[in-house]
């Protein structure tokens, strides 16, 4: 398992959109996301976008009012993760043009479809725009 | 009919509840009590519509605000049941936010996934296998790998890599499951959809992390996906990979370094570049070419700019630091660089790199960097810079230092830094230097003189280490003084003294009656050779004495009344000592005190020395003594001591002995006479009963180390070398000089024995969980059982003599003695043997690992080149060439069902794994 969890938050702290591919429980979550949105947010842009803390090496970019944090394993690799994170982002932005964070409110449930189709096991499965896009704009058609 | 549709007209949308949590600024907390209220009542309507929005909500609220969901399972479960999809696809989503694998109705869920995974709709089948990814514990597994095995086969290249990828959690939590699909993840690596090729490898990837041993014999397949690859995520997997292998298999280095050199001279990705930088540090520091190739990338990215890649480029130097030293020193600039980042996270790492550089030749010109660096540092760095330091410095008796002069200027002078925090230290290696090393006590005192002097330091609570120490050095080693005693007596009681600790001033006022009795001393001397010469000398003399008297009845008789014990008792013992100087010209009383001086200063002109932890137990035991007798006859009493001590664990006398037997002492040596050991053992165990009334002797930082009795060193004029040898510690038996490899410059640093007597670093002891043995001995049998009449072959074959699952070892033991004189023959043979019939030999010689490791290769290499009629200049080429011609080789075996892997001339390139597969659940 490589990716543990992905997270988005906005500027102020809040989670918008949590997605763990490993078991914790809702205290452990929250905990766990205290303390990440703490380290991460008071740092600087001109810092680099690896922290490390507790077992997890943190990497995270921020997109305007966006946080996106990517909590994975000791050895996976930290530029493919931001590449990853990109990924979403332009994904995301295809989708609702030009994202942002009350997109992702409002449609939360579209953006976990997009990221199952990405990841799946903690293992980045598929990067193709148009192939993630496919299955959530079939189901908008039929609905 | 008419309920529910009010209840769906008033029901709030997912929006009304964003909408609204987004204006609830103050009372949130009361809106969500409210909203989750709501969904408990709607989650239980029968109309459809109403139930999925409920759960929607009820997601929601989980992930935004961290509501419990766990009493809503069963209503996951009926959404998930419901028929159209994009209900569905709320149920599925709530189940995989709050489901785990002891939810109990993980049960319910079986029958439900196994007809979704069934479905024609082939985006119900991966949300039910994107589900099953979260959920599957060993019952569900049990229940449904066969659909996994099925839908792994589909022709829809969206369904195969879904379905390959969560084979990784199917074998991981049911390592049965392994037998039967292994090989079609094996299959599943040729496929034609790259998307799939990659889900295959990420798998292997995964499971190969968790366990390198079993996948070694995969390595061709994966060399040859590297090879082919154009996908950098793949590739990724691929590097990764092969630097979980390399560790295990050194040989497998030789032929991957061409690729991954190739890789990061051509790639444009830098995470591709990095990865392949990794495994190099990981597996390959054997090879000069490939490591050359990536400190030279590391450089270049390192010098971009980018935070990112200095950290990882400090990573990876960090790997190198310990086997390749000058990787560290060619990025010297970039690294020193790295430390005024600004970003701690780099500070760090760069100061971890920095401090590994350090050798005996750059250490003074590394810690002024490092000092220039603290002034400007930001406090927590500063001292962190600091303490790094110190550690370094003193490390292993100062090892690194040779100027002892030069670091004393350096402890003064972080001692200075403005927000430092390791005055303690500081003074503890004062202290420590200007005992151990003779030769330096004069830069010592100079030191601490310019720190005393200062009224500044007194304020900072972090310097009351340093000041004690200093305090104590100075009044210790007055003699040394530049400028004589006074000025040190003046630092010594100046008015702000009152600032420090009692502790710490209890410490001045001794140094204060040291001085003074060195200063007196001093004017009585003078006094005696100013009779013959007549100036007004010795009137001034007289004169600074008696304001030397002045000076500290003045300053010490309010200490009198201090409140501290221990400052109250040094003022009045010094000022008991001036009471004859009460009246200068009261000759009689002056003389009796300058007698009662003189005797003070006898006394502390002992030399004080350092005392190893130890020195107790090289104390002889007289003749005569018998200890053994008597501490026998204490038993009883001893065992009332036991009662005092430890209550509620009464032990009788009886019991005593039985506990005095469970201790198992060290049986004397040959060497030692043996009443001092038995005796020591029994101190040992007296210890060990009684350790509240021992002092503690092994802490090593003792801040004044206790006095000891040698004979002071009258010769100050003589060299130090000679001077430690001759007159301080000879027919010491408690201290010993430490002999020095030849170092014109080096002072002598005094070292005691057994001082670095270190608790033993227990190795980390690596758990597997059984679940993983399990996953690992499955895969080796799914490996290996490509029919059983490969088994001879494959046992010929064996890679990896490290990893010996133990099913084989039995075997091998057994064949062991069978084959003993084969082997014994094959070793003896080595390098040059060329003999074709040895070879299939070689790889059951498991009992001689470490000897028939590399001669073996070389067989191989040999018996390789004869078959393929190529011979090879350059053995590493020669390598290289022949992993590809076994590639080509071994596809043409392919197609002809490999005939020669009986013959097990293959090391390497043994693929068990690309034969047809019986399909074992068809």
């Amino acid at each position: 398992m490589t990716i543990r969890f992905v997270l988005l938050v906005n500027k102020q702290g809040q989670t918008r959109l949590a997605q763990y591919y490993e078991y914790l429980t809702i205290e452990e979550r929250r905990a766990l996301e205290g303390e990440i949105v703490r380290k991460c947010l008071a740092r600087p842009d001109n810092q680099c976008s690896f922290v490390e803390h507790r077992n997890y090496k943190i990497i995270y970019r921020r997109y305007a009012s966006l946080f996106f944090l990517v909590g994975v394993d000791g050895e996976e690799n930290e530029l493919a993760i931001l590449e990853f994170i990109h990924c979403v982002v332009e994904t995301m932005d295809r989708y609702f043009g030009n994202v942002c964070e009350l997109d992702i409110m409002f449609h939360l449930e579209k953006a976990h479809f997009m990221l199952e189709e990405m990841v799946m096991n903690g293992c980045i499965v598929e990067t193709n725009k148009q192939n993630i896009l496919n299955p959530i704009q079939l189901m908008d058609k039929t609905t | 009919m008419a309920s529910t549709m009010m209840e769906s007209l008033f029901q709030r949308t997912m929006d009304d509840l964003v909408k609204g949590l987004r204006l609830q600024m103050i009372g949130e907390s009361r809106y969500l009590a409210k909203a989750l209220e709501e969904v408990r009542k709607e989650i239980k309507s029968t109309d459809p519509i109403i139930k999925v929005t409920a759960l929607q909500k009820l997601t929601y609220l989980q992930m935004a605000s961290g509501a419990d969901m766990s009493w809503a399972s069963f209503h996951i479960v009926e959404v998930m049941t419901l028929t159209k999809f994009s209900h569905k696809k709320v149920g599925y989503l709530a189940a995989s936010q709050s489901f785990h694998e002891g939810t109990d109705v993980l049960v319910l869920t079986t029958n439900l996934l196994r007809k979704d995974m069934g479905s024609k709709n082939e985006y119900e089948i991966s949300m039910a296998i994107e589900c099953l990814s979260r959920i599957l514990n060993p019952d569900l597994a049990a229940a449904l790998t066969s659909e996994v095995f099925t839908l792994m086969a589909s022709s829809r290249s969206f369904i195969r890599k879904k379905a390959t990828l969560v084979l990784l959690r199917v074998f991981l939590r049911y390592p049965e499951a392994i037998r039967v699909a292994f090989k079609r993840l094996l299959e599943k690596m040729d496929d034609a959809d790259p998307q799939v090729v990659c889900a295959a490898v990420s798998v292997l990837c995964e499971l190969t992390l968790k366990d390198p041993r079993a996948y070694l014999n995969l390595a061709p397949d994966f060399y040859r996906l590297l090879e082919k690859s154009s996908n950098n995520w793949l590739s990724i997997k691929l590097v990764k990979i092969f630097g979980a292998l390399t560790q295990i298999e050194p040989r497998l280095g030789r032929k991957i370094a061409g690729p991954l050199c190739d890789h990061m001279r051509k790639t444009n990705a830098k995470s591709l570049l990095f990865e392949c930088i990794r495994t190099v540090t990981l597996g390959l520091l054997d090879h000069e070419g490939a490591v050359k190739l990536c400190v030279e990338k590391l450089r270049e990215n390192m010098g971009l700019g980018d935070p990112n890649l200095k950290y990882l480029g400090l990573k990876a130097l960090a790997a190198l630091m310990d086997s390749h030293p000058w990787a560290l020193t060619e990025s010297k600039e970039v690294i020193i660089k790295c430390l005024s980042d600004g970003d701690i996270i780099i500070q760090r790492r760069a100061l971890v790199l920095i401090m590994g550089m350090v050798s005996e030749n750059n250490v003074e010109e590394t810690v002024q960097v490092l000092l220039r660096y603290a002034q400007s540092a930001d406090a927590s760095f500063c001292n962190e810079l600091v303490s790094s330091i110190l550690q370094t410095c003193s490390r292993a008796r100062y090892e690194l230092v040779s100027d002892f002069g030069w670091y004393v200027s350096v402890l003064a002078d972080i001692a200075r830094i403005p927000h430092g925090e390791h005055g303690d230290e500081v003074g503890r290696q004062l202290v420590d230097i200007a005992l151990r090393v003779e030769s330096v006590r004069t830069d010592v005192v100079k030191a601490s003189r310019g720190l005393l002097l200062d009224p500044a330091l007194l304020g900072r609570p972090a310097l009351q280490g340093v000041l004690c120490a200093a305090a104590w050095i100075v009044g210790e080693f007055i003699e040394r003084a530049p400028l004589g005693p006074f000025e040190i007596l003046e630092a010594l009681l100046q008015p702000r003294t009152r600032l420090l600790p009692f502790s710490v001033h209890a410490v001045y006022l001794q140094g204060v009656l040291k001085v003074f009795v060195s200063y007196a001393n001093q004017h009585t001397s003078l006094k005696k050779t100013e009779q013959e010469s007549t100036t007004s000398h010795a009137a001034m003399k007289g004169g600074s004495l008696r304001a030397a008297v002045e000076l500290i009845k003045a300053n010490v008789a309010p200490l009198v009344n201090s409140v501290d014990m221990e400052v109250q008792e040094r003022a009045c013992n010094v000022l008991g000592l001036l009471q004859p100087f009460e009246d200068f010209n009261d000759a009689d009383q002056v003389q009796a005190g300058f007698g009662t001086l003189a005797a003070l200063s006898e006394v502390f002109s002992l030399e004080l020395g350092p005392v190893s932890v130890h020195a107790q137990g090289r104390v002889q035991l007289p003749d005569g003594l018998s200890t053994e007798d008597n501490l026998d006859a204490l038993g009883p009493m001893d065992s009332s001591d036991d009662v005092l001590l430890h209550t509620g664990d009464v032990r009788s006398s009886t019991t005593y002995r039985e506990w005095e037997a469970e201790f198992n002492f060290q049986a004397p040596s040959k060497e030692d006479p043996s009443g001092v050991n038995s005796s020591a053992a029994l101190l040992q165990q007296h210890r060990h009963r009684h350790e509240s009334f021992y002092l503690p002797s092994d802490t090593a930082s003792l801040d004044y180390p206790p006095p000891q009795l040698t004979p002071s060193a009258a010769t100050a004029e003589a060299a130090p070398q000679s001077l430690t040898e001759s007159s301080i510690f000879n027919g010491n038996p408690l201290v010993r000089s430490m002999p020095r490899q030849a170092k014109a410059r080096r002072p002598v640093v005094v070292a005691l024995d057994d001082e670095d007597d270190l608790p033993g670093v227990s190795a980390p002891v690596s758990k597997k969980g059984l679940k993983d043995e399990l996953v690992f001995s499955a895969i080796r049998k799914a490996l290996s059982a490509d029919g059983n009449k490969d088994h001879d072959a494959a046992d010929g074959l064996e890679i990896s003599p490290l990893g010996e699952p133990s099913s084989r070892k039995s075997r091998h033991s057994r064949r062991s003695a069978k084959n003993k004189e084969k082997t014994s023959v094959g070793v003896g043979v080595g390098l040059g043997n060329e003999d074709v019939s040895q070879v299939p030999e070689v790889g059951k010689k498991e009992h001689r690992r470490s000897r028939h490791h590399r001669p073996s290769r070389h067989e191989i290499l040999v018996v390789k080149t004869n078959k393929d009629g190529s011979s090879s200049e350059n053995e590493n080429e020669g390598t290289f060439e022949l992993s590809e011609k076994t590639h080509k080789t071994k596809q043409k075996h392919r197609s002809s069902h490999r005939h020669s892997q009986r013959s097990g001339k293959s090391p390497v390139s043994a693929p068990q794994n690309t034969d047809p597969i019986p399909d074992f659940l068809l």
